[in-house]
């Protein structure tokens, strides 16, 4: 898998940096705080997120701005791809400490679907309002595929985006946060990646392209 | 001349494609590979489309030679398919139209594989076979619309012959069904397995269930080889095929036959077809595996075709459709296909009205027709 911050001549180098770190008038605010970049397979050594009880904090999770520098094994724990952007703390509403054994015609026991109402919260920062927009549009469809039973609210507000989740379902809870994670991911990439063509291009003189 | 590019990845094949007036500028693809014995799941095969994506799309450009201004629309898979995978590779279109300002045009898979068929081979009329891991249909054209006269009632071929592949630990390097199309030639007993043609329709997963269970106790016993089984098993349902399509053309009176889709490669079922053709004076149509394994270039040509027809999709619209290749059954199947017949839901209506236009032929009206929705 490619290293988002590779570039053209193979170097990783920092996005809208040099690998002194430098910032260049690209890099997002969020960059500095950053640590690490959303590559795919960074998520893999973190810990996932999951659903929380109030008590416990949640992972911080942020997408890290376009143009963050990938630094191996520096990510904060539990966050799959950084600090930058603040998750709320992903919150459970117990309406009652345990769900209690039904059993069943046969004997057999099952539990209740109980009124565990989880909630998670993640806002991402971008450079412009213009690409918060374009992830939030990017990504909204493929959420009302299960907006029955986990309720996602995307909201933009200025340059950041906020996305909160609301479910009853742990499970379904869990992957929706996942995946939506690794697509924000990837939106970010590509943003990352045809803004970095277009640099190339004006650099060889050519028109801008987007 | 409209330049489309078009995004392809409801299984386990990512491809970005160029296409511009018919020619195909750039194909290039990437396959998930999974270990024999094993195949491959909807989330880590995602995670593979995302991981190789962007480069496959740099790639395309660079093989067309086009920038993104050269680009006049941006197609993508709408489905059917796998869900993660689709959604994945939908995400990247919607950025990237959005990035470059170009219109979204989501694609029906299984009319990306008839449009690129028709396009490769230029065949006018045909009876379409399409065939791959995830869809079985003979599609022929008759009284003005196309029709899919027969289908398998539980899975598809390619399906079958994937998971054959995996009893037998058989690589999926480059793919399983080439593997066993290999291992197939070199087989020299005929097995009889259950050969099940019901009507217009076939099923595969009965002789699926009956091999896995004959080939242990055959292999152990020393009554037949590996590569026998892989004979009987692609003769029994290649001939299976070759029924259902025959049968299609005689009632169209159809004089050509077109095979599309990943198990459309195979040699021998390109034989049988020719054989069966041959004998009714017909013509028969079959692209390499360039354009019959699933590929970004005929997301691209079916998208073309309805970008030159007007349709767009917005992005409000441009959710993935997982299943859309519906079965129903033949009183819902006629319902469906019969003017007048608008009671359907939206998921029926994206394929099965595609296969009711009057024809496929480019035209404006034809196309509008049949993607009024």
């Amino acid at each position: 898998m490619q290293d988002p911050d590779e570039g053209l001549d193979g170097r990783a180098v920092a996005e809208g940096g040099d690998e002194n770190g430098q910032q260049s008038p690209q890099a997002p605010e969020a960059q500095a705080s950053s640590e690490s970049s959303a590559t795919e397979g960074d998520r893999g050594n973190f810990p996932q997120s999951g659903p929380q009880d109030a008590s416990s904090p949640a992972a911080p999770c942020s997408p890290a701005a376009p143009g963050s520098h990938s630094a191996p094994g520096s990510p904060s724990p539990g966050s799959p791809v950084g600090s930058g952007a603040a998750a709320e703390e992903a919150a459970v509403v117990p309406h009652s400490e345990q769900p209690p054994l039904v059993p069943g015609p046969s004997g057999d026991t099952a539990s209740t679907t109980g009124n565990r109402l989880l909630e998670f919260s993640v806002t991402v920062p971008f450079r412009s309002a213009v690409e918060a927009d374009m992830a939030r549009r990017s990504l909204v469809s493929n959420a009302r595929r299960q907006q029955v039973i986990v309720l996602q609210e995307f909201t933009v507000n200025d340059s950041t985006l906020s996305v909160r989740w609301t479910t009853e379902d742990p499970v379904l809870f869990r992957i929706s946060i996942n995946t939506f994670l690794d697509q924000l991911s990837l939106v970010m990439r590509n943003i990352q990646r045809l803004e970095f063509v277009a640099v190339v291009k004006r650099g060889r003189g050519r028109s801008r392209e987007s | 001349m409209p330049a489309v590019l078009g995004f392809e990845g409801s299984a386990n094949k990512i491809g970005v494609g160029v296409v511009r007036d018919g020619k195909v500028l750039a194909n290039p693809r990437r396959t998930y590979v999974t270990a024999p014995g094993t195949g491959f799941l909807p989330g880590d095969t995602a995670r593979h489309h995302r991981a190789v994506i962007l480069d496959l799309l740099q790639e395309a450009l660079t093989e067309a030679g086009l920038t993104s201004q050269d680009i006049d629309c941006i197609a993508y898979t709408k489905g059917p398919g796998m869900g993660a995978p689709l959604a994945s590779v939908a995400v990247v279109a919607r950025t990237v139209a959005q990035l470059w300002n170009k219109p979204l045009v989501g694609v029906n898979h299984c009319i990306g594989h008839i449009e690129m068929g028709r396009l490769i081979t230029g065949a006018i009329s045909p009876t379409v076979l399409y065939v791959s891991g995830g869809n079985t249909q003979v599609i022929s054209y008759s009284e003005h619309r196309y029709r899919i006269f027969g289908e398998t009632i539980d899975i598809a071929v390619g399906n079958c012959l994937d998971r054959f592949a995996r009893v037998l630990k058989i690589s999926n390097d480059p793919s399983p069904g080439y593997n066993i199309e290999q291992m197939a030639k070199r087989g020299k007993k005929l097995v009889e397995l259950p050969y099940t043609v019901k009507g217009m329709d076939v099923s595969f997963s009965g002789i699926l269930s009956f091999i896995e269970d004959v080939a242990q106790k055959m292999l152990a016993t020393g009554e037949c080889t590996p590569e026998d089984l892989c004979f009987s098993l692609q003769e029994t349902v290649f001939a299976m095929l070759v029924e259902i399509t025959e049968r299609a053309m005689a009632h169209c009176g159809s004089k050509e036959a077109l095979i599309v889709g990943g198990v459309g490669c195979n040699v021998r079922l390109q034989e049988m077809m020719a054989a069966m053709c041959q004998e009714r004076g017909a013509q028969l149509f079959a692209t390499d595996e360039r354009f019959c394994i699933d590929n970004g270039a005929m997301i691209a040509q079916a998208g073309w075709e309805m970008f030159q027809a007007g349709h767009r999709t917005p992005l409000r619209e441009s959710g993935i459709t997982q299943s859309v290749a519906l079965r129903p059954s033949f009183s819902e199947r006629l319902l469906l296909l019969t003017p007048g017949g608008e009671s359907f839901t939206s998921m029926y209506r994206w394929a099965w009205r595609w296969c009711s236009i009057s024809s496929f032929f480019p035209s404006s009206v034809s196309l509008r027709q049949g993607l009024s929705m």
